[in-house]
């Protein structure tokens, strides 16, 4: 009975908490208008600071208008095809990578010497080569997101317990079976770290190859804006992207948790 | 109740160091209020070793922590050397009942050990010559380039005695120091704990929940009764000798006072 | 004196053989580029030989002080900078519980603009000199030690925090002794994302607006079909990226050596 009430007091604390900083946050995003519109209009009038009222207006505008729309969707299709094709790549790359030792030694250098080295610097090639698509936004996102895929792959594979697959083995099961059976869910708690690493570069890799690569999406839009001078548009879609941003992030984030609920010790990202 | 006035084991004038009066703590308000201490008074005489004993939860590690001025009391005052405590006095150190996370781990035995003593006016040398006192006092002489978690957990522990007794505390307050050590370690620590109050003259309080510690080690035991927290008797602790984990335990006046304390922890 | 010898020897081959495994690969490939690409003639992918060739007239010669340094340059000033600001405010914004609720939305909304997307802005407030580069690098990097300096500050064990009240250590000591190191395996993993951000804004801030650097010859390179440039550009920056991640790796682990001794013993326990 005392437990019972401790913990609904505590609960309660908590809410009381979480919801003080509900308050104190918005008011502090509240005060940041204001000191952008007092800033935009005063000191700063005519500069390249639109008013907060003129941002929305851009919003609502890019809002009314398909093609936006359209860019937007460009933008996450993008993103989640090249993250989805890295997905698959990596996790069957990383078993094989990771249940071999000889092939994994053989390409542990190529993969450290690769992994460092980011999506825009391989950019000019792809660009050459594809040209500035769709098809080449979607490489670029698969090209960042296979690194963290494969290499939490290959880490989970790798810490799979031997007694379980010498079990497996008893059992006859064949070196498929064992993978998908044993292997796997073993480590699926590092792949889904490994996805969710992945799925937070996915968005800003997508804009980037729109932004300096000019494939179309909203990272295209905003260069187009910015070489229009529309001032108001380019915060709005920054504003959208960020939102976007944190959309992709939150989502991951839920789930990771979701899935993650069961095995709640390995959380922390393995570096590799 | 009845003891409470003569002392026969210490010879010179009863010098009062700690004295802790109507110490009330409450956590919380209204009709969710939970009294943890409900008017704890007792003191401790310098030089004294101290243990306080109770039932699991019954709020001993709040106890010290408000003797330690972590923790405001809601009422009531702690005093030391008169002074009242409101904040962690310069003279009192504190052991910690998980040494593990007590201890720096990114810093060496030594560097744990003059930790507290840096900016505070003792020179390099003082420092240096400080931690070997205390690390040959806890029987730690090799060890001060390792890390804390390279080491046993009954050896973190004397790492984290020694970091007290570096300190130079008048008043050493310990929190289930053993509680967390295997069996054979704990009476090698107790008996530590008992060389280092003869070795630097120290007040000792230990908290503990087991009796045989408590009694084993203590001059006088406080004996407190389950949540919410009161004194319910403060017992002397007339043993002959020195202590001794095999003699002293085999007195018949031992196992009295266990009975004693034991009977007082269960009554309700 | 003779199985000492033997084994020995045995060493040796177990070693030579290790490293057999671990390099054929990377050399067999760079060996069938070098010779497939010199005799085949393909418009994309000129020989290696000459790509190597490119690279030493591009980057090592005045070139080098014309365009790397100014690049480099830009960077580590920004990297810098975030640093030190992502640090700081961390471990003030995550002892003062109203400045973190107030400060914690903002930040997480900024994080989530892609850096990238925010060159454009920076061009239109800042122009397009090597000060703006210098501040955007630093604005967008920040937030990633920002928000690793909060969570490693705030994730630290309470009982550190007695054991230091109770001993009284405090200001400088409390922070460059206790503080810091206690946050410092979430703050190093935060200052490596900003790295990584600093490196990618350079390359990115030069592509769009800039008449020098290594981005801004590389994607000049490609959209001129100099494509032999383009390749010694990607090339440079490909070491670069490998580089700045293998000296703050083995930073790192210079700083964390504690924390790695320390999760080792606890595997093998």
């Amino acid at each position: 009975m005392v437990v019972i009430t401790r913990r609904r007091s505590s609960a309660r604390s908590a809410r009381t908490v979480g919801s003080n900083a509900v308050i104190v946050g918005a008011g502090a995003v509240l005060v940041c208008l204001l000191a952008w519109e007092l800033l935009a209009r005063g000191p700063l009038a005519g500069g390249p600071f639109p008013t907060v009222g003129a941002i929305a207006g851009g919003l609502a505008g890019l809002a009314a208008r398909v093609s936006f729309w359209s860019s937007l969707a460009e933008t996450v299709l993008t993103a989640l095809v090249g993250l989805g094709l890295a997905i698959i790549a990596g996790v069957v790359l990383g078993v094989v990578l990771g249940s071999v030792e000889f092939v994994y030694r053989s390409c542990r250098l190529i993969i450290e010497a690769l992994k460092p080295i980011p999506p825009i610097v391989v950019m000019p090639l792809v660009l050459l080569l594809l040209g500035p698509s769709t098809e080449m936004g979607m490489f670029l996102v698969f090209y960042g997101c296979l690194w963290p895929v494969l290499i939490q792959t290959v880490v989970g594979v790798r810490d799979a317990d031997p007694v379980l697959i010498d079990t497996a083995r008893s059992f006859g099961f064949g070196r498929f079976q064992r993978a998908v059976r044993i292997v796997l869910p073993g480590a699926a708690a590092f792949i889904v770290t490994g996805v969710r690493i992945a799925g937070a570069a996915a968005f800003v890799i997508a804009v980037v190859s729109e932004l300096v690569g000019g494939a179309p999406g909203i990272g295209r839009d905003l260069f187009v804006a910015q070489n229009a001078g529309l001032y108001a548009e380019m915060y709005a879609l920054v504003f959208v992207m960020g939102v976007v941003g944190l959309a992709f992030n939150t989502g991951l984030g839920a789930f990771e948790k979701w899935m993650l609920h069961w095995h709640p010790s390995v959380r922390r990202e393995v570096v590799a | 109740m009845t003891e409470v006035v003569a002392e026969p084991n210490t010879p010179e004038r009863t010098e009062q160091r700690l004295v802790v009066d109507e110490l009330r703590k409450t956590y919380g308000a209204g009709v969710e209020a939970k009294t943890v201490l409900d008017g704890l008074s007792f003191d401790v005489r310098s030089g004294e070793f101290v243990c306080v004993v109770g039932p699991s939860g019954a709020g001993k590690t709040t106890l010290l922590k408000c003797l330690a001025g972590l923790l405001p009391p809601t009422s009531g005052t702690s005093y030391l050397d008169d002074t009242p405590i409101d904040g962690p006095p310069e003279k009192l150190a504190l052991v910690f009942q998980e040494y593990t996370r007590s201890l720096m781990p990114w810093l060496t035995v030594a560097k744990n050990v003059t930790l507290p003593l840096v900016n505070k006016g003792v020179s390099k040398h003082e420092m240096r010559k400080r931690a070997e006192e205390a690390l040959d006092a806890v029987g730690l002489t090799d060890v001060p380039g390792k890390y804390p978690w390279q080491l046993s957990g009954g050896m973190q522990q004397r790492v984290a005695i020694a970091r007290a007794l570096a300190y130079q505390p008048e008043v050493l307050l310990m929190d289930e120091p053993f509680a967390s050590v295997d069996a054979q370690t704990r009476f090698e620590l107790e008996d530590l704990a008992l060389s280092v109050r003869e070795r630097f003259g120290i007040t000792v309080v230990l908290v503990t929940h087991d009796i045989d510690e408590a009694v084993y080690l203590a001059d006088r035991v406080v004996v407190l009764g389950a949540s919410p927290c009161q004194v319910r008797e403060i017992i002397d602790v007339d043993l002959r000798g020195p202590r001794d984990q095999v003699e002293t335990k085999a007195q018949r006046r031992f196992t009295e006072l266990r009975s004693r304390v034991f009977e007082l922890i269960r009554a309700r | 004196m003779r199985s000492v010898r033997r084994s020995e020897s045995s060493a040796l081959t177990r070693r030579l053989r290790s490293v057999a495994i671990e390099f054929w690969l990377p050399v067999l490939i760079v060996v069938l580029w070098w010779f497939a690409s010199a005799r085949a003639d393909l418009v994309f992918y000129p020989p290696l030989a000459e790509i190597v060739q490119r690279f030493g007239e591009q980057w090592l010669s005045e070139r080098f002080f014309t365009d790397v340094v100014p690049s480099l340059r830009n960077m580590l000033v920004g990297y810098a900078f975030s640093c030190l600001v992502g640090v700081g405010m961390g471990v003030v914004v995550a002892q003062v519980r109203v400045v973190r609720h107030a400060v914690e939305p903002l930040v997480h909304f900024l994080r989530s603009i892609p850096p990238v997307a925010l060159v454009p802005l920076a061009i239109l407030v800042l122009g397009f000199g090597a000060d703006m580069k210098m501040v955007i690098i630093a604005f967008s990097a920040v937030f990633s030690t920002l928000i690793a300096t909060l969570d490693g500050v705030r994730a630290a064990d309470p009982l550190l925090g007695e054991v230091t009240k109770v001993y009284r250590i405090s200001g400088r000591d409390r922070l460059f002794k206790v503080t810091l190191p206690a946050a410092a395996p979430q703050i190093l993993g935060g200052l490596q994302v900003s790295l990584q951000i600093a490196f990618v804004v350079m390359i990115t801030s030069e592509m769009l607006a800039s008449t020098e650097g290594i981005g801004y010859l590389t994607i000049l390179a490609q959209q001129t079909f100099a494509i032999t440039d383009m390749w010694a550009g990607m090339l440079l920056l490909g070491v670069l990226g490998y580089l700045f991640n293998l000296l703050f790796t083995l930073a790192e682990r210079r700083v964390l050596r504690w924390h790695i001794g320390m999760r080792a013993q606890a595997t093998t326990r």
